[in-house]
Parts: C-alpha cells; sequence; structure tokens
C-alpha cells in the first residue's frame, strides 16, 4: 500500500518536472513560428516540431474526435526503445510505464504554455509502442 | 535607435517585467503606455484580423514624442518597445531582430529551473525579479544600433 503510495507520488514529481520542461522548451522553440490557428494548430506542432525535437521522431498516428480529445499513437517510441524485462514483453511494457510520467508531463506544459489546459495520460500497448491521451480541459 | 523602455506582459496582459531606460521622470508614463498598448496588442492579434499570422506586430502606436512597437510570443507573452522618436527612420527588419534578441532573452530567463513553479504559478504570470535578467535587456536595448 506504501509502495503504491511512493509510486503515485514519483509518478507526480516527474510529471510535474516534465511539465516544466515543455514550458520551457515551447518558449524557446516557436520564437521564429508563426502564431497558431487553433487547438488542432497546436496539437499538430506538438506531434511534429516538439517531437522531433525531444524525440527525433515524429508522432505516427493522431487521432481527434474534434470534441477537445487527441490520441497520439508512437510506434517506436524513442524512451522504450531499448527495453526489455525477462518476464517478456507483457511485463516490460507493465514496467516501462512509469517512464511516461515525464513525457506526459511534457506535453501537458507545451500545451499549457501555447495556451491549452490538457490532462495528459498515457499507455504502453506492447513495448516500443505507445499512446498518449490528451484531453483538452477548456480553451 | 533610442530606445526608452522595454516592457514584457504576461499571459493575462499582467505586467511582467517593465525595464526603463528613460529616466525616473518617465518611470509612470511608460508604465501607462505598456498598459495602453496591450488593448492594441489584443486588437491586431484577435481571430478577426484574418491572414496576419506574424508575431512581430510593428508599430502600435504614437504619442507625442515617442512610438510604441510590440510583438506577441506564441505562448502569449507581449513584449512592447518605446522608443524616442528622432528623425531617424524605423526599419522593421531591425525591430525584428530586436524582439528576437528580447524574446531569446526571456527564454533563457525561464528555463532557469529555479525560476517560479514552486507556487504552481504557470509561466508568464509572476513578476520577475532578476537582476541578471534586468541587466540583459538592458544590453540588449542600449546595444541595439540600427543598420544603416
Amino acid at each position: 500500500m506504501e509502495n503504491e503510495q511512493h509510486r503515485e507520488a514519483a509518478y507526480l514529481k516527474l510529471e510535474m518536472m516534465g511539465y516544466r520542461v515543455g514550458q520551457a522548451l515551447v518558449e524557446r522553440l516557436t520564437r521564429d513560428r508563426p502564431r497558431f490557428g487553433d487547438t488542432l494548430d497546436v496539437v499538430k506542432y506538438v506531434c511534429k516540431d516538439l517531437w522531433t525535437a525531444a524525440f527525433r521522431k515524429q508522432i505516427d498516428n493522431l487521432k481527434t474526435n474534434h470534441k477537445g480529445v487527441y490520441v497520439l499513437t508512437d510506434n517506436n517510441f524513442r524512451w522504450l526503445l531499448r527495453m526489455s524485462t525477462e518476464g517478456g514483453p507483457g511485463d516490460a511494457s507493465r514496467k516501462a510505464y512509469p517512464f511516461l510520467a515525464f513525457p506526459c508531463g511534457l506535453v501537458r506544459g507545451a500545451l499549457a504554455n501555447l495556451g491549452i489546459s490538457a490532462a495528459v495520460g498515457a499507455e504502453v500497448a506492447l513495448i516500443p509502442q505507445c499512446t498518449f491521451h490528451v484531453k483538452i480541459t477548456k480553451s | 535607435m533610442n530606445i526608452q523602455c522595454v516592457a514584457y506582459i504576461g499571459k493575462q496582459n499582467n505586467p511582467i517585467f517593465v525595464k526603463n531606460l528613460g529616466g525616473p521622470e518617465n518611470e509612470l508614463r511608460y508604465h501607462f503606455i505598456s498598459h495602453v498598448s496591450c488593448d492594441i496588442i489584443e486588437e491586431r492579434t484577435s481571430a478577426a484580423v484574418k491572414g496576419s499570422t506574424d508575431l512581430y506586430l510593428g508599430h502600435l502606436s504614437s504619442m507625442e514624442d515617442i512610438a510604441v512597437y510590440g510583438c506577441v510570443t506564441n505562448t502569449k507573452i507581449k513584449i512592447v518597445v518605446i522608443l524616442q522618436l528622432a528623425d531617424i527612420i524605423v526599419k522593421d527588419s531591425d525591430m525584428r531582430q530586436l524582439f528576437k534578441r528580447l524574446h531569446s532573452a526571456y527564454a533563457n530567463f525561464v528555463s532557469n529551473p529555479f525560476y517560479l513553479t514552486d507556487d504552481g504559478a504557470p509561466a508568464g504570470s509572476k513578476v520577475i525579479a532578476s537582476k541578471k535578467f534586468s541587466e540583459t535587456v538592458e544590453n540588449i536595448a542600449r546595444s541595439h544600433v540600427a543598420t544603416a
């Protein structure tokens, strides 16, 4: 039980670090970029430019329901690319989950600084594929 | 180029940093002007004005002996520069360059992990009280010379 709480606290802390980095990063990266049109523009920017800057590749798939939910899929997420455990892929996927706290925060911080408040969660389907769920809380 | 004042205005149109280079008697006036420019910036950046996606907003207004220039960043930070009008022609390319440097200085500053967030305030909502940042801005403003 206590272990669970520690895990939660660590996740939150990592997420906050990512948030801070995301904020600072977009401040610099968007310096020479024309102004954004709408929310989709900003999310696209995160998928392309921010992802390239942070992970040297773009998001592979972006889906949206046009009602404020965006699903970003990365088929070869760089941070999970070299991970494996003795317990097989399922076990590795589960253990890789905490490593997504920072990227989640990164996305949330980037969006926040660009004027969109959102909740961001992640999921590892099968390592190294992972999805990020972005839910716009209000814009 | 005679730069009188450089002002950074945050996301909620709250002043986060005002550097007066003109002398103490102008302090209040420049504060006032940078607030007035918020309205003009809002007007220029509103969704109704189609087609312009440039961060640089150009000349905002003139008052007596001064001219106000502004730009807005993608993160909704507004930078306002007040120039004393002399008989020089202000070139947009010069101003763009200046705003770029001012924004870079700001980006460098907010990258400092020890700056805010401990009280949960988002970037661009708290007053900057850094001596170093103040010096950097002053250096940029003083060293900025118009290209012939």
